[in-house]
């Protein structure tokens, strides 16, 4: 097992002390030295760093940024820049430290980020359960305003001005689907908006924006300061650059781990997070947020790089790994994350609204021993494969909430069907009994309503 | 005329202009409201249609949207427990039985002398400390029945409340 | 019956009507520049589309549909619903027609595998929590839902699961609503927000839970939401007062008229027997029977759509009567005849023909204007013939006759510019006012608005607006065409309006670059009372605004324009209507003839009109109802109601349409040309010879466009392509400007509301609290009539007082800060030493410093009663007008757990 400290940490080198660098500390270090260059940097060669860095978009889809600031129809302004602080993606938690504790890097991220795309007015949405990094957000915002790296004359430069508001959520999955996140920054339901248009022509307002999500954007002044081909140090195939892996559940070291996209799954669950918890076997991994599909424990051996992950039919997405030992039912955690999305989906169109419920009530149903023959066929059918476009529901909906509520269907049924039809055969679900034991053997609390583990 | 955010109009004003649009203040608004009331009442609903220029149909569409709004009062403290996989695999409703059992809240309801509700949410983004709960603004990680009885100790201090009698 | 299209072939809509006529292909694109053009291939086929078009625009032109829920022409596109899921060659994923535009080379496949799949895929979704209980759903036998199942679904369901329940609302005392059925396609919300007016409806709660409504369960409040009935392709929404009555393929539909007002919205009448179950928006064929087209585009109002059956009130008279002694006896209507043509023989033997009077209800027909003027000058001999009823003065309704003779504007040409004066045209002729704000809406044409008060609906959609005092109208429209020909400085005007001169010159610029423009000058307020004064420079500024400009008069009454181009006035020889009551206690006018007693009411307080009728020596009533005015009739003639009567009626545009009754008429009851006739027959040697309404319609046209050679039967063709339309209009100058086309780039794609927020929110900053008692007092009142409002027909309606508008006060922003009062908060209304508790509206209507109230809505303040706008003084309440609702508003979402 490689040493932690043989890997070079960049975006969050100290993130076990979860402190907060403040204006003072950061600037001590050198911060906001970046801006300066870049405010003397041609915009498009602020562009052409990122592309050529091969950074790719964190939030979950991967698209390449600097292609992305591409997009900007010439001589149409204002623009704006949205930074997608929803992280609301279940398993993920890595933004939430980086605004914590390196808000102005942020900061000077979103300053080099517009001064690229020619903005002046910059937007964070962050979500609204992340009630303390807003308020941190909000003071370093506060710091660099009274510093004037904010505001009109941005570091003393006559005529360059950029305006930063921190927007708050208020508790919708959906806003983090980027043109959601526009309505709702807008003062709407956060409804996704019919694409195209998409939003590099016209976003918030009407007016061409550009969304990127935090990690994304703190990157950006590391790759002006030390260069695209510093960044492309780390690399599998088209992935570049340290990236915050996000893990969770029966391992023993959860948490966040910032390592470069050679690291496979298996090396991030058993060296990194020190193996399973209680040394359980490894039933699933979901490696890239809830929405991807899921990967069986011989499957885990892959780089985890968007290509990597995909030769191993599932995606990177946001990078959240959510490990699951062999006392989860698959059944019930599928039933968890369906529940999840019925809950999550907008509601606009009839694919999803209605998909999303109709899932959830049948694996519900399946899971609560009530199955029914020929209910497989039908959840196959509206899931589909788990991939794109197959079944009902993906590629037919508004936004990717609708793939997103089909794809865990597809692939847990793909991946665990034995288990699904027990529970049918069964009429109930064979794990509860079992797993009581475990539970009571290590202590935990469990009383006589508290039979397993229901979905709410 | 305003009379739940009348003493606010100030710095209302200086939300307001932080945006290109009006409405854009929508959401904060309604945070105003929140944090002052502690929920989103119809009345609080008219005043900030009234003062973003739109009708309360629209305010209600998007209070009703945002499930973080409370359209009913909560607890003085109010427990937003996370229930999505990564919590729930770790414990969600080994926390909600203790809650329940030893502190008698429950989900959806507010404690008979209004100190604590409870409500099981979806991911709030600390799976890698799961799990976990908003206790109002404040993210509390890692629950245990330990760390969840310092926690309501804590709370019941705070509100000048007698100790627990479990 | 004619050969019916079933998408609108006239008005706004047609640029976008579907399962058009051949010939509409090459039309559409007719004066498209060549490169807005492009080619591509739908289902095989190799077509042309213009540059922007969506697929769905390009497949209904085409005789392609499309199956659709959310999407409808005149509304935004929400793209929420995925019914139009359709193949495109080379795009991995299906996309939906309505929202995606053409491009060139495109291969569109409506009906591949791929497209029928997901079609019925999306109709197995939306049924997946549909009741399957259409045979107690009031939408049935005209269900989109219905229709589609059988077109794009399957025949089985494979959802076993119990289905989302709703608790159901009273939200509306008009629209029911039955959230179990809806499917979320939100026309019914963009409805409200867009043609509506205002965001009332609302979608509430999130995802697979989430349901339509009204905050705080009130009421859909605008004068058009009975539409959103219409519009909802399900039984969501049905109407609260046809609800379980009948059902529709029981029903007999009448292509006709509607006899409310003067937009004469065409309308279905639906109908058994001799009664009137429903009123709708023409209803359409669709194979082989009539229905109710979801897509149409002909909006009615309130008023209309529900306000149309008093005919069956309980003081409905089903028999003539003649005066025996005392008492009126019923008679056989020959008997009756003879009686009235006595006892008018014996006034004109006794007093001359001058000392009797013919008063004509505005919403009689042509042909019975005619028979009526004719009765007057030819067999009476008066020139006392009348129908404006509703003017102040006798000078006011010369302005009025004036304006509407002289008037050739339209909107129809759809002009680049509209300066809309005064008025709250919404309440007055509600659908004019629609089309006007479509105009700004959806074809971003320009609106300006002027004078001392400006509608409010149309306000929202305009782009300049300049208020003045009341009185000041006039001033302002004649500096304005001076200003436009040169002959006055933007100084000038600037300093009369109060307002920079740049804003002024930016309305002068607006005028002069149009190419085309339309005056649309409401003469309504105060029921007319400035209309002398406001109407010659109306016409001033008409003449200096040029050969591309017209000038649309507006006053309410339904067949203003018909009675007013048939000379049914007594022009300067004769008594006016508004001195009738006048020269009957002066002795002058011995008898009198009334052809609908609607045309009494608005002369004078009841007791004034009866204690004049009493002093007659004769007095004929021809009306459908007993009433005060009918116990002093010398003869009684039981009267078809106007909309039991054929004939035809002109629009406040000049359009001439068919009104044709649905229904058997009750007893003796006869229409009122026939009585007409029969009249004239026996005090005339000729002249009275019309055997039938035809006949009737032959004399009016003979009259109004002897070139036609039109039957009546063919104005039920729809539109100015028919070739028995014709106008009572001077040709317009102007080259009709079709060209502009409807451009779904005007709409945002989103799916929210389009209309600009430009509404003065009271700053919060400034919302002081009234500090002296002095703030409250010296406001103008200002007022005009409503279509809903207090009248003899409109009180018969069975829910008269559900569609009488509420006393509502409307109020400038600023007075309302000034004043501290909100919307909807009680407020003690001081005028003429009499005290009204009202509720406060913040409107952008009245000029600052003035207030408006529609006088249909409250007695005290009648304009009968108050000769001009007063000073009144208002206290604001500590008191907000309750909601309608009942319920906590969180009860209301699904109530399955989870």
């Amino acid at each position: 097992m490689p040493e932690v400290a043989e890997w070079e940490r960049v975006l969050l080198p100290d993130i076990e002390k979860n402190e907060t660098e403040w204006l003072a500390d950061y600037v001590r270090k050198g911060g906001y030295d970046v801006a300066r260059k870049a405010l003397d940097m041609e915009p498009e060669a602020i562009i052409s760093e990122v592309k050529e860095s091969g950074l790719r978009g964190r939030g979950g889809a991967g698209f390449p940024t600097g292609m992305k600031w591409g997009f900007l129809p010439k001589g149409a302004f204002p623009r704006y820049l949205a930074v997608n602080a929803d992280e609301s993606e279940p398993g993920t938690c890595k933004d939430r430290p980086l605004m914590e504790q390196r808000p102005h890097t942020l900061i000077e991220g979103i300053i080099c980020s517009c001064l690229a795309i020619e903005s002046e007015m910059a937007f964070i949405y962050i979500r609204g359960e992340y009630y303390n990094g807003a308020k941190i957000l909000d003071r370093a915002v506060e710091e660099a305003y009274r510093e004037g790296f904010l505001g009109s004359n941005i570091f003393g430069r006559e005529g360059r001005k950029l305006d930063l508001v921190v927007h708050r959520g208020a508790g919708a999955y959906i806003c983090g689907e980027e043109t959601a996140l526009l309505t709702s920054l807008e003062g709407y339901r956060g409804y996704p908006k019919l694409k195209p248009p998409f939003p590099a022509i016209s976003g918030l307002y009407g007016k061409p924006t550009i969304i990127n999500n935090v990690e994304t954007i703190v990157n950006v002044p590391f790759i002006l300061k030390n260069g695209a081909d510093w960044f492309k140090k780390w690399v599998h195939e088209r992935t570049t650059g340290l990236r915050l892996y996000s893990v969770s559940g029966h391992v023993k070291k959860p948490g966040v781990y910032e390592l470069p996209p050679t690291v496979t799954l298996k090396e991030l669950i058993h060296d990194y997070c020190g193996g399973m918890r209680n040394d359980h076997d490894l039933k699933f991994v979901i490696p890239g947020g809830s929405s991807v599909p899921w990967l069986k424990p011989d499957q885990i051996d892959v780089p985890m790089s968007h290509e990597g992950v995909a030769a191993a039919g599932s995606m990177l997405g946001s990078s959240a790994v959510m490990v699951c030992d062999h006392t989860v039912c698959p059944v019930w955690a599928l039933a968890n994350l369906s529940h999840f999305y019925k809950h999550e989906s907008c509601g606009q169109c009839t694919p999803c609204r209605e998909g999303s419920g109709w899932l959830y009530k049948i694996v519900r149903r399946i899971e609560a021993g009530d199955g029914q023959p020929g209910d497989l066929e039908t959840l196959y059918s509206l899931a589909g494969e788990g991939t794109p476009g197959s079944g009902m529901i993906s590629g037919k909906s508004i936004c990717a909430l609708g793939d997103a509520a089909a794809w865990p269907v597809g692939s847990a049924i793909k991946q665990f069907r034995e288990e699904f039809e027990e529970h049918i055969q069964l009429g109930k679900c064979p794990y509860k009994e079992r797993n009581i034991s475990y539970w009571m053997a290590e202590g935990r609390f469990v009383n006589e309503s508290f039979a397993g583990t229901p979905v709410p | 005329m305003l009379e739940i955010l009348k003493d606010r109009t100030g710095e209302i004003e200086r939300l307001i202009e932080k945006y290109p649009s009006r409405r854009s203040a929508m959401l904060p608004l309604l945070w105003i409201v929140q944090r002052q009331e502690g929920w989103v009442s119809q009345e609080s609903m008219k005043e900030v249609a009234e003062i973003l220029g739109v009708t309360v149909a629209e305010v209600y569409e998007v209070v009703s949207f945002y499930t973080m709004f409370q359209q009913k009062p909560v607890g003085k403290f109010h427990l937003a427990l996370c229930d999505t996989l990564s919590c729930a695999i770790c414990g969600t409703h080994e926390i909600v039985a203790y809650l329940n059992e030893k502190y008698g809240i429950e989900k959806n309801k507010v404690t008979e002398d209004g100190l604590f509700s409870l409500e099981l949410v979806e991911c709030i983004g600390a799976c890698a400390n799961a799990p976990a709960l908003l206790l109002n603004e404040d993210l509390i990680t890692n629950l245990t029945p330990a760390n969840i009885d310092a926690m309501i100790a804590g709370c019941r201090q705070k509100a000048g409340a007698p100790a627990a009698t479990a | 019956m004619a050969q019916v299209t079933k998408g609108p072939a006239s008005g706004i809509g047609a640029t976008i009507g579907y399962g058009t006529p051949a010939g509409k292909v090459d039309q559409a694109l007719e004066g498209v520049p060549e490169d807005q053009i492009l080619t591509l291939t739908l289902n095989g086929e190799e077509v042309k589309a213009r540059r922007g078009e969506t697929i769905m625009e390009v497949c209904h032109r085409q005789d392609t549909y499309v199956p659709h829920y959310c999407w409808h022409p005149g509304l935004s596109i929400a793209g929420n619903c995925r019914l139009c899921l359709v193949e495109v060659e080379k795009v991995p994923k299906p996309v939906i027609a309505c929202q995606t535009q053409v491009s060139p080379g495109m291969v569109i496949k409506t009906a591949s595998e791929q497209a029928k799949a997901s079609q019925e895929w999306m109709m197995e979704f939306l049924l997946v929590n549909h009741p399957l209980d259409c045979p107690i759903c009031d939408r049935g036998g005209e269900c989109q839902l219905q229709r589609y199942s059988m077109e794009y679904g399957t025949s089985h369901s494979r959802m076993v699961d119990k289905k989302r329940k709703y608790i159901k609302p009273q939200a509306d005392p008009l629209i029911d609503i039955e959230r179990n059925r809806c499917i979320m396609c939100t026309r019914c919300v963009r409805f409200c927000d867009e043609v509506g007016g205002e965001h009332v409806m609302g979608v509430f709660a999130r995802g697979n839970d989430n349901y339509i409504g009204t905050f705080g369960q009130g009421p859909v409040s605008n004068i058009f939401s009975g539409n959103v009935i219409d519009l909802c392709p399900v039984g969501c929404l049905t109407s609260k007062p046809f609800r379980f009555k009948a059902r529709v393929w029981e029903l007999k539909q009448t292509q006709t008229t509607c006899t409310q007002c003067s937009s004469g919205c065409k309308i279905t009448s639906w109908t058994r027997n001799e009664r009137l179950y429903r009123t709708t928006p023409p209803s359409r064929q669709r194979h082989d029977h009539f229905t109710i087209n979801e897509d149409t585009e002909e909006f009615i109002c309130n008023q209309g759509r529900f306000g149309s059956d008093f005919p069956w009130h309980d003081s409905r008279q089903h028999e003539s009567m003649v005066r025996r002694a005392d008492r009126l006896v019923p008679a056989p209507f020959d008997d009756a005849v003879a009686q009235a043509s006595q006892s008018l023989r014996g006034v004109i033997e006794k007093h001359g023909g001058e000392a009797v009077a013919v008063l004509i209800s505005p919403r009689a027909t042509s042909e019975e204007g005619l028979l009526a003027r004719k009765l007057a000058r030819d067999a009476i001999g008066t020139w006392s013939v009348d129908w404006r009823v509703n003017q102040q003065s006798a000078e006011a309704a010369d302005a009025v006759s004036a304006a509407l003779k002289a008037a050739d504007g339209d909107l129809e040409s759809e002009p680049d510019v509209i300066i809309v004066v005064n008025g709250d045209i919404v309440h007055q002729s509600p659908v004019l006012a629609l089309r006007v704000q479509e105009l700004g809406r959806r074809f971003l044409k320009k609106i300006v608005m002027l004078g001392h008060h400006h509608d409010a609906y149309i306000a929202d959609h305009s782009t300049l607006r300049f208020h003045n005092a009341p009185g000041q109208t006039a001033k302002v429209l004649e500096l304005l065409g001076n200003v436009v020909s040169g002959s006055a400085s933007v100084a000038d005007l600037a300093s009369v309006l109060s307002r920079a001169e740049e804003d002024v010159q930016e309305l002068v610029d607006t005028i002069r670059t149009a190419q085309s423009g339309v005056v649309v000058q409401s003469l309504q307020d105060f029921n007319g009372r400035y209309a002398s004064a406001e109407v010659p420079a109306g016409g001033a500024l008409r003449a200096a605004l040029g050969e591309t400009w017209g000038w649309l008069p507006v006053v309410g009454e339904r067949n203003a324009v018909g009675l007013n181009a048939l000379d049914c006035e007594p022009g300067e020889h004769g008594i006016a209507a508004r001195n009738l009551l006048t020269a009957i206690s002066d002795g002058r006018i011995k008898g009198l003839v009334v052809l609908g007693a609607d045309a009494l009411q608005p002369l004078g307080n009841e007791e004034l009109v009866t204690g004049a009728l009493a002093n007659l020596e004769t007095f004929i009533l021809a009306d459908p109802f007993e009433s005060e005015f009918s116990r002093h009739a010398t003869v009684f003639f039981a009267q078809a109601a106007p909309q039991e009567t054929d004939g035809s009626a002109f629009d406040i545009e000049g359009n001439v349409a068919l009104v044709k009754s649905g229904v058997d008429l009750p007893g003796d009851a006869r229409q009122g040309w026939l009585i007409l006739n029969a009249l004239g027959r026996l005090l005339a040697e000729s002249g009275f010879d019309a055997g039938s309404v035809e006949d009737a319609w032959n004399q009016v046209r003979t009259e109004l466009a002897p070139e036609s050679a039109a039957t009546l039967a063919d104005l039920e063709l729809e539109g100015s392509t028919n070739p028995a339309h014709f106008v009572v209009r001077k040709p317009q100058g102007g080259a009709r400007n079709r060209a502009s086309e409807y451009n779904p780039g005007n709409y945002r794609t989103d799916g929210l509301h389009v209309r600009s927020r430009s509404f003065e929110a009271p700053s919060v900053a400034s919302a002081k609290a009234k500090d002296a008692a002095a703030a409250n007092e010296g406001f103008l009142m200002t007022w005009g009539p409503h279509v809903s409002g207090r009248g003899y027909l409109q009180d018969r309606a069975s829910i008269a007082e559900m569609l009488l508008p509420k006393p509502f006060l409307e109020v400038h922003p600023r007075d309302a800060a000034e004043l501290g009062v909100k919307s909807n908060q009680f407020a003690v209304l001081h005028v003429n030493g009499r005290r009204a508790k009202v509720g406060i509206k913040i409107s952008k209507g009245p000029a600052q410093g003035t207030v408006y109230m529609s006088s249909g809505v409250y007695g005290p303040f009648d304009a009968a009663e108050n000769a001009g706008p007063v000073e009144v003084k208002i206290e604001p309440l500590d008191e907000l007008v309750p909601d309608q609702g009942e319920a906590l508003m969180t009860a209301e979402g699904a109530t399955e757990s989870h």
